[in-house]
């Protein structure tokens, strides 16, 4: 076992090097980074996954991203880099709250966080609210007839706080941009209210769909920084984007230049054609040409194979861990101190009966508040490891209390001390009895994984959410997905059965005997 | 004298009566003593307390002339009725186990002296199987090598005749003469009168004491005690019926 160990250690150090190896939008390793805040599943034309480089993110937001950093290197007298944080929409400010972000910037509104008393860059966008409805003719909804209106939108933004003033029935949406107007289309909704650039790039291109001509209301783009001095440079450097002019090209190329939006940045006289939002368009709205599934898997292959990495190689550390720590509240919960006893039943209490999703987010976004602030990486293995400890546990337990009295009794009777008992005897009798369920908690393990995403970390099922947001392809990713999770287990599933039965055959007959 | 009980008593935690009380016994070398007894008469917990394994409330265990130490292999194995073999080890791995993590001898001097004790019994073939593949006689034999291995001054045998096939009853008995031979002192609980053929001595475990001791033709041809002229009917009958076609073997 040792000599393994040490080999494996170095490995793993390495392995996590690879997956966890930041992404730089500028490959440059002497420039000082500007780590950018970012949901890529927030899909265009905002900051996505590259339909045709998948590993690669494009938007008017990264555009805009990238000439922030410019002009940040310039006001600095050193080269800025833009390093890519991913994380979830709803806690992008989050990120740069505990240090893990210098810049949030995500068509994040400007009253959403004030409320969340963030301190924030000059807006750089206004957006339109604006209403999707359905080509058939519908009518535009109006403060007379919003009361009781099913319509879809995106969670915790503007829109939604609008349309709850307005009476309106909500149907909000937190996964892809696509499923709103998929409803729409459905008819399991009557309008979508949501900002211009999303209904443009995912509402407008449908067939079926139009946009209403009128804006129902604004809403004002700011990115969100912390409060220190690299902070305030940052704020600078937003606002030069805006005047130099160079914000107002890229909106145009994204065909995003709106009425309100020219009032906030210098417009030059000649601007670029909106050739970005062309191509757009021509990618959804002709089938014909859209790119075959072979084609999207081998552009996403590299995009899934590190998605894959991750997520095994998390899953493998936090079971290790949860083993580690679940077999010493195992200890505890035979142990003859009652003390001792409460506290290992307590914890598997408290962290079986509660979700992870919570303690995930906890352990990264609440314990910064008390001091701790962990890396995105272990915070992930620590919040799976502690909660897949207590099950651990659990099945550590009846391992052991699964081994007949009667060999323990021969045993003693043949002279062997209570270590040597418990080494040759109960050890492996109690392994072979856990290692079952324990199969079985590594597969959910392997999926509860999923939820690391919470705290930045790309694997599978974010690298699913990305991909499918980029080609539209929820179905064909979803399916390629869901094989990769089933081929990823079978290996561990083989493993275990292996180890099981040079542990010794079946248990059965043990009972037979008597 | 090898194994000597004197005044031996024990009582379950919480019950109202003692399981046995004033048991005094005594057994030779290469003497075999059985103890026989109606069901839930106590010739288990005997066995037990005299191992080691349940606390005797009043009383002493010598093997030897001196007081025996529970866990001592060397003076005392004990093979139970469910043999209790570990199944995750070969049968040679169950008789080497004690002598290799219990007292420290290499594994090549194990091996010898575990492979010796099954041939003793006629099992070394059996030597690399796993103890799940074993017919019930074959378990029975690898149980009482692994605590010969151990090369025991007494050696007590808990129903070692229960489900056994009537060709398997035999090889246990010629097993039985064999160690007797060797001079192990035997203590034997069961109600398997078939086993009388090899019983120096007849004990009789009743009403939790001990009825009725002596030399096994003595005790036969005259019973001095009311029960234990019952507990040799009941003995019986289960003897004949155990050699009826129709038994379970």
């Amino acid at each position: 076992m040792r000599p393994l160990m040490g080999r494996a250690f170095p490995v793993a150090i390495r392995v996590a090097a690879f997956l966890l190896a930041p992404a730089f939008l500028c490959a440059r390793a002497d420039a000082r980074p500007l780590r950018w805040a970012v949901d890529p599943t927030g899909g265009a034309p905002y900051a996505f996954a590259d339909p045709d480089h998948p590993e690669s993110i494009i938007g008017f937001e990264v555009e805009l991203v990238e000439r922030i950093a410019e002009h940040l290197g310039q006001r600095l007298h050193e080269p800025v880099g833009v390093e890519v944080v991913r994380g979830d929409y709803a806690r992008l400010a989050g990120l740069v709250d505990r240090g893990d972000a210098d810049l949030a910037l995500n068509g994040l509104e400007e009253k959403a966080m004030a409320r969340l008393g963030a301190r924030t860059t000059p807006p750089y966008y206004v957006a339109a609210e604006v209403w999707t409805l359905r080509a058939d003719g519908s009518p535009v909804p109006d403060a007379r007839t919003l009361p009781g209106l099913s319509v879809g939108t995106i969670p915790g933004t503007f829109a939604e706080s609008l349309l709850r003033e307005g009476g309106a029935e909500v149907k909000t949406y937190d996964g892809g941009q696509g499923e709103i107007f998929d409803d729409l289309l459905l008819g399991r909704s009557a309008a979508a209210l949501i900002d211009e650039p999303v209904a443009r790039y995912y509402g407008a291109v449908r067939q079926g769909l139009r946009l209403a001509p009128s804006t129902f209301a604004t809403t004002r783009y700011v990115g969100v920084v912390r409060g220190d001095a690299f902070a305030d440079a940052i704020s600078a450097s937003v606002s030069d984007v805006l005047v130099s002019g160079e914000a107002a090209s890229i909106f145009s190329r994204w065909g995003l230049l709106s009425k309100d939006t020219r009032a906030l940045c210098t417009v030059p006289v000649s601007l670029p054609e909106p050739s970005a939002l062309a191509r757009w368009d021509e990618a959804h709205r002709a089938p014909s040409t859209a790119i075959t599934l072979t084609t999207m898997l081998v552009r996403a292959a590299p995009t899934l194979a590190r998605a894959l990495g991750t997520t095994v190689f998390i899953s493998l550390m936090s079971m290790v861990g949860a083993v580690a720590l679940g077999s010493l509240l195992a200890v505890a919960s035979l142990a003859r101190s009652r003390v001792l006893r409460f506290a290992s039943r307590a914890y598997v209490e408290v962290f079986r009966g509660t979700p992870l999703f919570i303690q995930l987010t906890v352990i990264y976004f609440g314990l910064p508040q008390l001091g701790l602030t962990l890396a995105p990486f272990t915070a992930g293995v620590l919040g799976l490891s502690l909660n897949y400890a207590a099950s651990e546990s659990e099945n550590i337990r009846s391992g052991f209390l699964g081994v007949p009295a009667g060999l323990v009794e021969a045993a003693r009777v043949l002279g062997l001390s209570r270590r040597a008992t418990l080494r040759h005897l109960i050890a492996p009798l109690a392994l072979r009895g856990a290692l079952p369920p324990m199969t079985n908690d590594f597969l959910a393990l392997l999926k509860d994984s999923a939820l690391v995403s919470i705290v930045t970390v790309t694997e599978l099922t974010r690298a699913y959410m990305t991909l499918a947001t980029a080609t539209g392809a929820f179905l064909e990713m979803g399916i390629v997905i869901a094989a990769i999770y089933l081929l990823a287990g079978l290996p561990f599933v083989v493993l275990a059965r292996r180890l099981e039965s040079s542990l010794g055959k079946r248990m059965r007959t043990l009972g037979d005997s008597r | 004298m090898s194994l000597e009980v004197q005044d031996l008593a024990h009582r379950h935690a919480g019950a109202a009566r003692a399981s046995f009380r004033d048991v005094t016994f005594a057994v030779r070398a290469g003497e075999l003593l059985l103890l026989a007894g109606l069901s839930g008469s106590g010739k288990s917990t005997l066995l037990r307390t005299i191992a080691g394994l349940e606390q005797a409330s009043s009383g002493t265990v010598r093997v030897r002339g001196e007081a025996f130490v529970p866990g001592d292999a060397h003076a005392l194995g004990l093979v139970f009725q469910t043999h209790e073999l570990f199944p995750h080890l070969s049968v040679l791995a169950n008789c080497t186990l004690a002598l290799t993590a219990g007292r420290n001898v290499s594994s090549t001097e194990a091996k010898n002296v575990a492979l010796a004790a099954l041939t003793e019994l006629g099992v070394e073939d059996l030597a690399e199987r796993s103890p799940d593949r074993l017919s019930h006689g074959q378990r029975q034999r690898v149980a009482i090598a692994r605590a010969l291995a151990l090369s025991p001054q007494v050696l007590l045998l808990d129903e070692p005749s229960a489900s056994l096939d009537p060709l398997a009853r035999q090889d246990l008995a010629h097993a039985i003469r064999r160690l007797k031979r060797r001079g192990i002192a035997m203590l034997l609980a069961s109600h398997d009168f078939a086993l009388l053929d090899v019983a120096d001595r007849l004990g009789i475990l009743a009403d939790g004491h001990l009825a009725e001791e002596g030399v096994t033709s003595e005790v036969l041809a005259a019973p001095k005690h009311a029960m234990t002229r019952s507990v040799l009917e009941a003995a019986r009958g289960s003897w004949s019926q155990s050699r009826t076609p129709s038994g379970n073997g």
